[in-house]
């Protein structure tokens, strides 16, 4: 008895693995940039809609795995709002799982964002910015990014991959 | 004496010279247009070959709106567009869309604007140059010319954050009605989430 009812819950749990969405707003962008973290902090701004976003969200997911948390700092900032979160981002995320966690930002306009992001954006997804330790803008990219494209400013900077 | 001259007149020169390429330079850098610029004119073929130019519709207010079919965010908007134009075309408003997008092909837009229903001219921007003129980036972004060519109205289509999102702002509907009123508008430059122009690609 007690074995039947284990082993559909554990293979449902694992097929069912809720994905991490953390909401985040305005401020909390802000703060994360002016907190003085070790190393770089990338933020990615995305959108369910925006197929060009989709694709390199992938690569996101293999920079946060191969490089060391303390020094990669990674904010992968949907802008639909915070009213999509199950209806669609829990959804896509379960179809796309990613291995980092997925940040919903409650609400923003591109005007207002690009206050606490300290640049000029266009609005047009995807958005790429990369800031160091004291929080100033190193690079941004309002197109595609590549794994490769992270990886040589990573490296750069003197963030190498983990030793595992 | 002489050589003391000389250096000046040549240093005097060469301040002249290096104002002039700052100028230059700055209105080269800064940001393109502004309201209340002439809209740069263009001369385009819409999916059915017919020329359009923007002075060909001087004296009347038109909705210029950059779009992409391969956008999702865009063709979100399109539904609201057509209503819009439904709208506002009866009261002599011009609407004409711009594909700047480096594949799509006019035969490719007028298959996708027969589906939708989308009713106004869609002109092909081959090679993206009136987008570069006018540094459109976003699809959908929409100018409003005034009956002066001038730029009224520049930025988003609303300010919805997908493409079936439900906007609280509908910022060129705003514009349009002031416009028609002869009302200042209120919000003449925003921005929204979008898709980028697909440009072609520079070697």
């Amino acid at each position: 008895m007690i074995i039947t009812t284990y082993l559909p819950f554990a293979e449902e749990k694992q097929s069912e693995k809720k994905p991490i969405i953390y909401n985040i707003n305005l401020k909390q962008i802000e703060t994360s940039l002016s907190e003085n973290k070790q190393g770089l902090t990338i933020i990615n701004l995305w959108a369910t809609w925006c197929p060009p976003c989709v694709a390199e969200l992938a690569h996101f997911g293999n920079i946060y795995e191969k490089y060391p948390k303390e020094k990669v700092h990674l904010y992968l900032i949907n802008i639909e709002g915070k009213e999509i979160k199950e209806k669609v981002l829990e959804p896509f995320l379960k179809k796309n799982p990613l291995p980092c966690p997925v940040y919903l930002l409650d609400e923003g306009s591109p005007e207002e964002i690009e206050k606490v992001l300290k640049t000029e954006i266009s609005g047009a997804l995807p958005i790429t910015l990369i800031y160091n330790s004291g929080g100033r803008l190193l690079k941004k990219f309002e197109e595609s990014i590549s794994e490769k494209d992270i990886q040589s400013i990573l490296k750069e900077n003197g963030i190498n991959e983990k030793d595992i | 004496m002489t050589n003391y001259n000389l250096t000046r007149k040549i240093k005097s020169l060469f301040t002249i010279c290096l104002t002039i390429c700052v100028m230059l330079g700055i209105s080269c850098q800064g940001k393109a247009l502004n309201i209340g610029d002439s809209m740069p004119d263009f001369n385009l073929k819409d999916y059915d070959g017919k020329e359009h130019s923007l002075s060909q519709y001087k004296g009347k207010i038109v909705v210029i709106e950059f779009c992409s079919q391969e956008c999702p965010y865009s063709r979100g908007a399109d539904p609201d567009l057509v209503k819009l134009h439904t709208k506002y075309s009866t009261k002599g408003v011009v609407f004409l869309g711009i594909d700047s997008h480096f594949k799509t092909q006019p035969e490719e837009i007028k298959k996708y604007a027969l589906e939708v229903k989308k009713p106004y001219p869609i002109l092909k921007d081959f090679e993206n140059k009136f987008a570069d003129k006018v540094e459109a980036k976003v699809t959908p972004e929409i100018f409003i010319v005034d009956k002066d060519g001038k730029i009224a109205y520049h930025g988003a289509f609303d300010d919805r954050k997908g493409p079936d999102g439900q906007p609280t702002e509908k910022y060129t509907e705003n514009a349009l009605e002031a416009l028609l009123s002869g009302k200042p508008i209120e919000k003449t430059e925003t921005k929204a989430w979008g898709c980028t122009i697909k440009r072609v690609p520079k070697n």
